[in-house]
């Protein structure tokens, strides 16, 4: 490490196994990690807040149980895409710091799969009860 | 050798989508706290009022872009941490709500389950 020739010492920022991979890449392409890493937050949130919405109605409409029961698999899904944004975050700022190519968001045909079938479920569930 | 950050919108961006990413996990606390009253599932109603006061005082006091304005680019991830720590609380609450409710409907009702017949 070189000698810190500024009146301030910089503080180390953590992870290092992050930061101590590699050297400074374009603070651009950092931000965008960033935004990316909160865009990934946000559609758990949205898969949390649509389960919580969904075991409302399934409550108080009294509606069959088993709507509990998906809204309880989105609130999972939706904390695993959270957490996942945080791996995605890691993995991608150790890329541009060493200069390799950016791994592949594994999360995503995972969550296109998972709204295509809960789609496919749920219109098949409403048109069996008007059947 | 501290980073300059860029001129330019990127920080303002990265500010925005922090302010948006922390709006909604506070609204899906209060979202999740009035449901989990409503359902009389008080753990959950407790903690998720509980997780939205956190962070609505944390966003209040300092905002986590905050990191950008020395002019350094600082490290996202303790704040990330946190929020994701926040949202997987709130993921776990609902699910909870949900079971919950689903327990109560089968032991009131047997044939609540798919509502055939």
């Amino acid at each position: 490490m070189p000698a810190d020739d500024d009146a301030r010492p910089e503080p180390r920022r953590r992870p290092s196994s992050v930061y101590g991979v590699g050297s400074e890449p374009d603070a651009r392409f950092s931000l965008a990690n960033e935004r990316t890493a909160l865009a990934w937050v946000r559609t758990g949130l949205g898969l949390v807040a649509g389960g919580v919405a969904l075991t409302s109605f399934a409550t108080f409409a009294e509606l069959p149980v088993m709507l509990d029961v998906v809204a309880a698999v989105a609130c999972l899904a939706g904390a695993g895409l959270a957490l996942y944004s945080l791996r995605a975050w890691s993995r991608n700022e150790v890329a541009l710091r060493t200069g390799l190519p950016l791994p592949a968001p594994s999360a995503l045909p995972v969550l296109v799969v998972g709204v295509v079938v809960m789609g496919i479920l749920i219109a098949g569930y409403a048109v069996s009860t008007i059947l | 050798m501290p980073v300059i950050v860029p001129d330019g919108a990127q920080p303002e961006r990265t500010a925005l989508a922090w302010q948006r990413t922390l709006l909604g996990v506070v609204l899906g606390a209060l979202l999740l706290a009035m449901t989990a009253a409503r359902a009389g599932v008080p753990a959950a109603t407790v903690g998720a009022a509980a997780l939205g006061v956190y962070v609505t005082v944390r966003m209040v006091l300092r905002s986590p872009a905050a990191t950008l304005r020395r002019g350094t680019v600082g490290s996202p991830w303790p704040v990330l941490r946190r929020v994701v720590g926040v949202v997987v609380a709130l993921g776990v609450l609902g699910a909870a709500t949900a079971v919950v409710g689903a327990v109560r409907a089968l032991s009131s009702t047997p044939g609540a389950l798919t509502g055939v017949g």
